[in-house]
């Protein structure tokens, strides 16, 4: 369906204000045990099987799964769940440094 | 809990919007406040629509609203009066506490729609029993929740990723403020009291 024509200029004007008033999230740090791995592929800009093959993630829900699920269902800590999930994104990030 | 909802915030996006925000501003105490805030600094990030959050938040608080005033309208004296209020409601005391909130309603939607919203059905409530002019509250509630909405967008862009570490410090703000105002109402309603008798 295609949205009307004020949504669209609303957004793009709202786009190009963030842009050029925001910088994009590159800490690691910022990444919590509520988040989904869409969520964090979406803001760190990571590959879509990235987190699911560094995490060897099973789970058919991947990627809008929390982190708190996926370490319920792998039976480990949540806190470690989460250092995993921020170091494979802070490998990723310093292989791939932002441009 | 917060952290439940947000899960589910970034799963389905504009349906938990609706549910945590209408629920909120209709019966159910949920954290309504932290998640338009979390759902604006998304919206920022591009991870939500901007035009769904804006229209969902505000709309389904204010509808909220509006379904509390008028059920109250409808069931909720005769609810009260069945339950466990009836005692309250023929007391002396009671009176008192009409007589405050007539002379303070505009103070008291504002507070409910914009920092105690927890307490919002409460008021919804009290609205109608105090006899509150329907059109004197849909005015007030509208102008309180464009006000609520567009200060948490503002929070919402300005804060950016740091967004969740002031969540926490809010929700501890917002309980100090709720305090703060029930021993501050406690108080004017002894004094009250105290004068009438």
């Amino acid at each position: 369906m295609k949205k009307p024509m004020i949504f669209e200029k609303n957004r793009a004007s709202f786009e190009d204000f963030i842009k050029n008033n925001k910088k994009p999230i590159k800490d690691p740090n910022y990444i919590q045990n509520w988040m989904t791995f869409k969520y964090i592929n979406f803001v760190f800009k990571l590959p879509d099987n990235y987190l699911k093959d560094t995490l060897k993630i099973e789970d058919s829900k991947y990627p809008n799964l929390p982190i708190l699920k996926y370490a319920k269902d792998a039976k480990i800590d949540t806190n470690i769940a989460v250092d995993n999930v921020k170091s494979a994104v802070d490998n990723f990030m310093k292989s791939n440094p932002p441009k | 809990m917060l952290d439940f909802f947000l899960s589910y915030l970034l799963i389905y996006s504009y349906t938990v919007i609706f549910f945590v925000t209408y629920s909120s501003s209709f019966i159910l105490p949920l954290p309504a406040t932290a998640i338009i805030v979390a759902s604006w600094a998304f919206a920022t990030q591009w991870f939500l629509d901007i035009n769904y959050v804006l229209i969902t938040s505000f709309l389904w608080c204010l509808l909220g609203d509006l379904t509390g005033y008028f059920l109250a309208f409808y069931y909720g004296k005769k609810l009260l009066l069945k339950i466990w209020f009836a005692k309250i409601m023929n007391s002396s005391k009671y009176d008192i506490i009409e007589k405050y909130f007539i002379s303070n309603s505009i103070k008291s939607i504002f507070l409910t729609r914009f920092i105690l919203t927890w307490i919002s059905q409460i008021i919804n409530i009290l609205a109608w029993i105090t006899k509150i002019w329907h059109k004197k509250f849909l005015f007030y509630n509208l102008i309180w929740e464009i006000i609520h909405i567009s200060s948490f967008v503002y929070i919402g862009y300005l804060l950016w990723y740091e967004w969740q570490n002031a969540v926490d410090y809010l929700e501890d703000i917002l309980i100090a403020i709720l305090v703060f105002v029930m021993l501050f109402v406690g108080f004017k309603l002894v004094v009250s009291y105290r004068k009438s008798v």
